[in-house]
């Protein structure tokens, strides 16, 4: 069985900030409900033409594949948490 | 100390706190829990007196003043239900009074007390949610002689929106944040307030009873 190593990286789409050093993310759930906030460029990674935000995991999920992640700050919506599938994550390279 | 998330649900598995119903995990964050906008507001209406004078609110005049009376008082407020499908549209300058639909109980022996606070996302539009009054003073929702599984109040709010646009609020809306702290010594006496059993509204009162309007 291969062993995969997941980031606390989920998968994110990106735009301009309102400022200089900023990073406007949308991460998606996992019922593709996204959820949008604004954020320090150096909290996304660039991998492969895809962009990963850290986040902090509260709960892993194995049984659906998914885990309870949370936001580095409160979302426009009021979100801070929300579960997103395992492959939201980047995975790390093998050792 | 603020309580993070494992102390809160610690808390909450052996009794300490009682929020209920506990929120959805996804509503939990590292060191607080959002609560939920219940379905009833209150907003204040003040009708004309009958002899046209200018009704006030004289907290500390003379004589008994109950907010509470005002509250239930059909003359001075207006209970409203937020519409499910098309929520309820708050415009700016507006002040309305809300609940939780969480009910909340921080038992006195257990030394913790906790502040209820706004959520960013809303603050960035405008809305905030007390006036000055955050804390939940260690005791609350005590009743004197209900049994312990019946304790617990909604917590109260106070939503106003300052941004100058319209921003609709609908039911069980994440509304607000939770943060519990420690107490350091057991206190004296559990919290016993007016607004230690914030239960929704009562009835209005009947004709003839006595009210606390202050015609000037």
């Amino acid at each position: 069985m291969t062993e995969i190593t997941y980031l606390p990286e989920v998968e994110c789409s990106i735009a301009a900030g309102f400022r200089e050093g900023e990073l406007a993310v949308s991460v998606p759930d996992e019922t593709g409900k996204r959820q949008n906030l604004r954020v320090n460029k150096n909290l996304v990674a660039s991998e492969g033409g895809k962009h990963y935000l850290a986040v902090g995991i509260v709960q892993l999920d194995y049984k659906h594949k998914r885990a309870l992640i949370e936001l580095p700050h409160e979302a426009d919506s009021g979100a801070n948490r929300l579960w997103v599938p395992f492959s939201s994550f980047r995975q790390g390279s093998e050792s | 100390m603020i309580l993070s998330d494992r102390e809160i649900e610690a808390a909450l598995e052996h009794g300490f706190i009682k929020i209920h119903p506990v929120p959805d995990r996804a509503l939990w964050t590292s060191t607080a829990i959002d609560l939920t906008l219940d379905a009833t507001l209150l907003k204040w209406t003040p009708k004309p007196a009958k002899t046209g004078a200018r009704q006030q609110i004289r907290p500390n005049g003379p004589g008994e003043f109950n907010i509470k009376d005002l509250m239930d008082d059909p003359s001075w407020a207006t209970k409203i239900q937020i519409d499910p499908r098309n929520g309820y549209e708050l415009e700016t300058n507006a002040f309305i009074l809300g609940y939780t639909k969480e009910i909340v109980y921080l038992p006195n022996r257990s030394r913790l007390a906790a502040r209820v606070e706004g959520k960013s996302s809303l603050a960035r539009l405008g809305i905030g949610v007390h006036v000055t009054a955050p804390t939940i003073h260690a005791g609350f929702g005590f009743k004197e002689g209900l049994p312990e599984k019946k304790l617990g109040s909604p917590i109260q709010l106070e939503i106003f929106n300052i941004s100058g646009l319209p921003v609709v609020l609908d039911v069980g809306m994440p509304i607000c944040q939770l943060i519990l702290e420690e107490v350091r010594e057991l206190p004296n006496k559990g919290y016993k307030g007016q607004f230690s059993d914030q239960t929704v509204f009562a009835p209005p009162p009947k004709p003839g009873s006595k009210s606390r309007q202050r015609p000037k």
